[in-house]
């Protein structure tokens, strides 16, 4: 009997020290980082340069810093807060926000709302939408497409929070500062 | 998921070499002798599990649980007419607690109003903890049944499982295991294999 329980447990356990286990990854600026399924994931990449990505769950987010680039999809509700230089990229969403820096690029599409506080510089797109509502630090732009013209009337708006003053643009789109 | 075979082939070479030092399919030997078996209808069997590999879904590191395994003979004589084997369908339920996540998943610790009132996430924890399975497997198991003490099958199924409140499916579960006959109806069982290993007290009813 002893015998036979004791050749169980040496083929449970070398079976076990076969298999191992894994660690988890973790999210570091020029790899590839990645959160799908399940209800929630919420990414801190520290450095510059991390790529984020979400998709296909109820929430998610990013919290990087300087050049980031993330990508959020087919999800309810998405964001993204980083630093400078960051492009941030939402659609098939129910609701996307970010917090970006300077010279950020926010891209918004099939969402039901799209918010960013951006800083200085920066550049927002936001293309069927219920609403697109943007505040910027400095001077920014803001793009609409579907409906065409950034108008609150249509669920667009711009609020200007620093000395740049609000611009109507011969294209529909609005700026803080110049266009 | 070729990380995870190539230890699945591996641990199943383990199994085969075990048993064949173990001297067991010699000495009273049964394989050769079709039907000559405690006659069951249904195998009944609760188990402990150790999931060692990465789950299916976003599951990562080791998990521990518990489960059951109700296995219906189908055919007393199997495939293979000159030898001791039958073959049933199992179904299980499975509760298996991993210890990570793949991915870099954390938690939102402090959270920003952006414009529209949508909340942005501004810091993190690292980690998010366990994540929870239940797997509902069904298997066609085909037995050896080698000699008086001892038994061995094989298991290729399917699985459902649930992840966090996600339902997902996986095409393939694969399982190898032996059965130490304590009683004519009472045995100790072991399974190798993909997603998880298991050890539990068979009852052959």
């Amino acid at each position: 009997m002893w015998r036979q329980l004791s050749t169980l447990s040496l083929l449970f356990t070398l079976g076990a020290a076969l298999a191992g286990c894994s660690s988890n990854e973790t999210c570091d600026p020029g790899h590839p980082c990645e959160c799908s399924g399940g209800q929630e994931c919420y990414i801190g990449c520290e450095g510059d340069g991390c790529t984020p990505h979400c998709s296909q769950m109820n929430r998610c987010g990013a919290v990087c810093d300087d050049n980031c680039s993330s990508l959020c999809h087919d999800m309810d509700e998405c964001s993204t807060s980083c630093g400078d230089d960051c492009d941030v990229k939402c659609h098939g969403a129910a609701a996307c926000g970010a917090i970006c820096g300077d010279r950020c690029h926010f891209d918004c599409h099939d969402v039901g709302r799209c918010g960013v506080r951006a800083g200085n510089q920066s550049e927002i797109v936001c293309h069927n939408f219920s609403r697109c509502d943007v505040e910027c630090t400095g001077t920014c732009r803001v793009h609409s497409a579907s409906p065409d013209i950034c108008d609150p009337a249509q669920g667009c708006t711009l609020k200007c929070l620093g000395a740049a003053a609000l611009t109507m643009c011969s294209d529909g789109s609005v700026a803080c500062g110049g266009c | 998921m070729r990380q995870s075979l190539a230890r699945f082939a591996l641990s199943l070479a383990v199994l085969v070499i075990c048993l064949l030092n173990s001297g067991a399919v010699h000495a009273q030997s049964t394989i050769k002798q079709p039907g000559n078996r405690t006659s069951y209808v249904f195998e009944a069997e609760p188990h402990l599990l150790a999931g060692l590999a990465d789950p299916p879904g976003f599951g990562a590191g080791t998990g521990l649980g518990v489960g059951f395994r109700g296995t219906v003979e189908l055919l007393k004589n199997g495939f293979i007419p000159k030898l001791n084997n039958s073959v049933g369908i199992g179904f299980g339920i499975d509760y298996l607690r991993y210890d990570g996540w793949q991915g870099p998943r954390g938690r939102c610790e402090e959270f920003a109003t952006a414009p529209s009132g949508v909340p942005v996430c501004v810091r993190t924890s690292s980690g998010i903890g366990h994540v929870n399975y239940f797997y509902l497997p069904v298997v066609m198991q085909w037995n050896f049944w080698l000699h008086e003490k001892w038994s061995v099958f094989g298991e290729p199924g399917v699985a459902f499982f649930l992840q966090e409140g996600d339902l997902d499916f996986t095409p393939l579960v694969l399982f190898v295991g032996g059965r130490y006959h304590v009683t004519d109806r009472i045995t100790l069982s072991m399974r190798l294999g993909y997603p998880a290993f298991s050890f539990g007290v068979s009852f052959l009813l």
